[in-house]
């Protein structure tokens, strides 16, 4: 069945596509404000402006044949409507009507600040109009009941050879966010409605499969339909695009033509492999301009000038680049710096897929006084550490050995001393070095030897530590690193009470001591 | 854990109480960060003066005002401080002017244990074999001073026997029968004691104390001296007052080390 809805009559499979008519008229609706129950949308009117403004940079769509409608009611769209009917006049070959709509809707209609527009006047009004080429394109809740599309699949690519007297389109096609019954949903995060985002992103040059600079209408709803549903999977409500195509004439329906002379001076972003791109205006926390998954290498999206950050999700690791998009120039990222994002860091990446890392550690290190007399003392420690997303885990082996010698009566001792830790860390990454801030615990065991002719045997003990851990690391590449990390610790041990170089006592006593110690990291 | 302070377990322990001599020598208030005492070791015929008294430089330690203090020994004394199996020693105070915490030819003597001396003695000896001619046991002892025997001192007249109370509690000589009642003498002894001179007999289970003058109560074992704050003294082989080691500062040592005449307080 997924395939059972298709109404396409066919595009002709010459290497010649259509482009949109001369006269093409665009009547973008946006509307975040609905029924008086309704919560309001965020982002419906910066979709329609979004889709309106990629519309007349690449689609050629001029700005004396756009109207844009915000938060306009039933009333306004219709004579919205009637307007365009009027302008477009008698039917001609060289004229299209494309209306956009993004707000909130129900399977019936859609919902304008408190008042309705009927589906069915709505496409009456646009599939009876004097355009010879027609084109809805909703990004509304149960929207795929206007389409008569209860769950769609990609477009496939089925063609129809039309006769050769008719090579301007013509005919009436619908595209929806979502299958009736499915709730068309936005995102925080990409700020805008799930479909609109990669509908634009895809007519930007995204969805530009075969790579002729062209996109058209199949390739921008195939780019849509999967982004869209990648996208929404992450929901609770996956969403799922429909189409109707009722077009006649000859070769796809060009929406955009990547080559276009740039009246409005658009930059070129060329990617490169294949994978997953997050592009953001300005830093790597500014908002995302675009979220784009190009099945072809080298895809070229357009983008306003300005400067913008680009992730590269790779499976195994992330390229962070910072470019520059400039009018009527292309970036490439191929020849850009970036940074790679791997293993631990790759794991705290937000919207990585790699869940854990690991990796070894050796370093020397030096603790403060916890036998009196003995000194600071050197160790030398080895961890293993496993990286997860929220916290790092690690356990490592400390060994030590001091040999004090001392005079005045007193003893000649070894102090060797064997401790297992486990630590706690949770790490912030920047460009230049991972900081990280946790929590250590070990217990240890130790042997004090005395070289003496006097009574004075050997001793052991256990003792335990506790105590916060800051860590500092820096990547040096192919996986290795330099980690400086230190800090307080509580050290509670059972010690002798000596008086006038005689134990009259013991006593269980806590000491605090700082450590610090500088080790490679390998990250495996 | 023992912190590198601890010296290992003790072989010898030692109360020691400060006396000060009135009034003080100079050299005793002067540069007191410099006072260090020491155990020193010698034959029995050693003087303060000639430089053949032996520091043992483990129990070299900063001397404090306290008025009463542990001294721990950790060593049996220097093998060159031994002569036939067994040593005598005092604790000396110095002031370290050199400081090079040594005792050394410029620094000046400012103290030393009055009447009592350390006797060591490397293996148990019975009397015959005792340097002391009283039965001891291997180790450290606190001893009176002088020595008889070691000191080549005139034994007390050989007098007819007598029965006496020697070493009981008195307030007055009357009580001691043929003896009298010392409460004290170049020592404090606590209740009094019986004692008899050796001018009036010599009483049976006596032990001569060359320090008072005087015949003790004999004693071969610390068992033997019941009574409360008494010892049994190996060197006299008397029951004497235990007042552990005194140190008598103030007064610069000199003369024999062992064998010279009691140090007057």
């Amino acid at each position: 069945m997924t395939r059972a809805l298709l109404l396409l009559l066919g595009l002709c499979w010459a290497s010649a596509a259509m482009a949109l008519p001369e006269q093409t008229w665009l009547l973008a609706i946006g509307n975040n404000t609905g029924d008086a129950d309704e919560v309001p949308l965020r982002f419906a009117e910066s979709d329609a402006l979004a889709f309106s403004e990629v519309m007349r940079q690449l689609g050629g769509i001029q700005a004396d044949r756009t109207r844009l409608l915000l938060d306009a009611d039933a009333d306004t769209v219709r004579r919205a409507l009637k307007d365009l009917r009027t302008a477009i006049g008698t039917r001609s070959p060289k004229s299209a009507l494309l209306v956009y709509y993004s707000g909130h809707a129900d399977a019936t209609a859609l919902h304008l600040g408190g008042t309705r527009l009927p589906f069915a006047e709505l496409r009456g009004q646009v599939e009876n109009g004097p355009a010879a080429l027609r084109l809805m394109i909703i990004d509304a809740c149960r929207s795929g009941s206007l389409s008569r599309v209860k769950g769609g699949g990609a477009a496939p690519a089925f063609e129809v050879v039309e006769p050769a007297d008719k090579p301007v389109p013509e005919g009436f096609a619908v595209l929806t966010s979502s299958a009736a019954g499915e709730a068309s949903q936005e995102s925080d995060r990409l700020g805008a409605s799930f479909f609109s985002h990669h509908l634009v992103a895809g007519i930007r040059g995204a969805a530009d499969r075969d790579g002729d600079r062209q996109v058209t209408l199949t390739e921008a709803y195939d780019y849509a339909y999967n982004q869209t549903v990648r996208s929404s999977g992450r929901t609770l409500n996956q969403q799922h695009p429909t189409y109707a195509f009722g077009f006649k004439g000859r070769g796809g329906l060009v929406l955009t033509h990547l080559d276009r002379p740039r009246a409005h001076r658009a930059g070129v972003l060329q990617l490169r492999e294949p994978s997953s791109y997050v592009i953001r205006r300005a830093h790597a926390s500014g908002p995302i301009a675009a979220e784009v998954a190009p099945e072809r290498a080298d895809a070229a999206l357009h983008l306003p000038p300005g400067r913008y950050f680009v992730q590269q999700r790779l499976p195994r690791l992330f390229r962070e680049y910072r470019v520059a998009v400039q009018a009527d120039r292309t970036t490439a990222l191929r020849t850009a710096p970036f940074e790679s994002i791997e293993y631990d860091r790759l794991v705290r990446r937000r919207g990585s897929v790699s869940r854990s890392a690991h990796g070894l550690m050796v370093a020397t290190a030096l603790r403060g006084e916890t036998v009196a007399g003995e000194g600071v003392v050197p160790q030398l420690v080895l961890g293993y550490r496993l990286d997860l997303r929220p916290f790092s885990l690690g356990i490592r082996v400390r060994g030590s050995t001091v040999q004090t010698a001392v005079d005045g009566g007193q003893i000649d001792h070894r102090h060797d001393e064997l401790g297992v830790a486990l630590t706690l860390e949770r790490f912030a990454d920047w460009p230049a070095l991972s900081v990280g801030i946790g929590v250590l615990a070990e217990g240890a065991v130790g042997r004090q030897v005395f070289d003496s002719d006097r009574d004075a045997p050997d001793r052991s003990l256990a003792t335990g530590s506790f105590g916060a851990l800051l860590a500092v690391e820096r990547r040096l590449g192919a996986g290795l690193g330099l980690r400086l990390e230190g800090g307080p610790l509580t050290v509670v041990s059972r010690r002798a009470i000596v008086v006038d170089g005689a134990q009259t006592g013991a006593e269980v006593g806590a000491e605090l001591v700082w450590w610090a110690g500088l080790g490679l990291t390998w990250h495996l | 854990m023992a912190p590198s302070a601890w010296q290992g377990a003790p072989v010898a322990r030692f109360t020691a109480f400060v006396d000060i001599d009135q009034p003080p020598a100079a050299e005793l208030l002067e540069q007191v960060e410099r006072r260090r005492m020491a155990v020193f070791w010698g034959p029995i015929d050693a003087r303060f003066d000639d430089g053949t008294l032996v520091e043992q430089t483990s129990t070299t330690r900063p001397f404090e005002s306290a008025q009463v203090f542990t001294y721990h020994l950790f060593d049996v004394p220097p093998a060159e401080a031994m002569t036939g199996g067994f040593a005598i020693g005092r604790v000396v105070l110095y002031r370290d002017d050199d400081g090079d915490e040594r005792y050394g030819p410029t620094d000046p003597l400012i103290g030393a244990t009055a009447n009592l001396g350390l006797l060591y003695v490397s293996t148990s000896r019975t009397a015959a074999e005792s340097p002391t001619g009283v039965a001891v046991e291997a180790g450290f002892h606190m001893v009176q001073l002088p020595l008889s025997r070691l000191c080549g001192l005139p034994s007390p007249p050989s007098l007819v026997g007598c029965e006496a109370p020697l070493g009981e509690a008195c307030d007055r000589d009357t009580e001691c029968g043929p003896g009298e009642c010392l409460i004290r003498g170049s020592l404090q002894w606590p209740g009094g004691a019986c004692v008899v001179s050796p001018l009036a007999c010599r009483p049976v289970n006596s032990a001569w104390s060359a320090l008072e003058g005087v015949f003790i109560k004999a004693c071969r074992q610390a068992s033997d001296c019941t009574r409360r704050s008494y010892r049994c003294d190996r060197g006299t082989g008397g029951c004497v007052p235990d007042p552990g080691l005194v140190m008598l500062l103030g007064k610069r040592p000199s003369g024999a080390a062992f064998c010279g005449a009691p140090s007057a307080r």
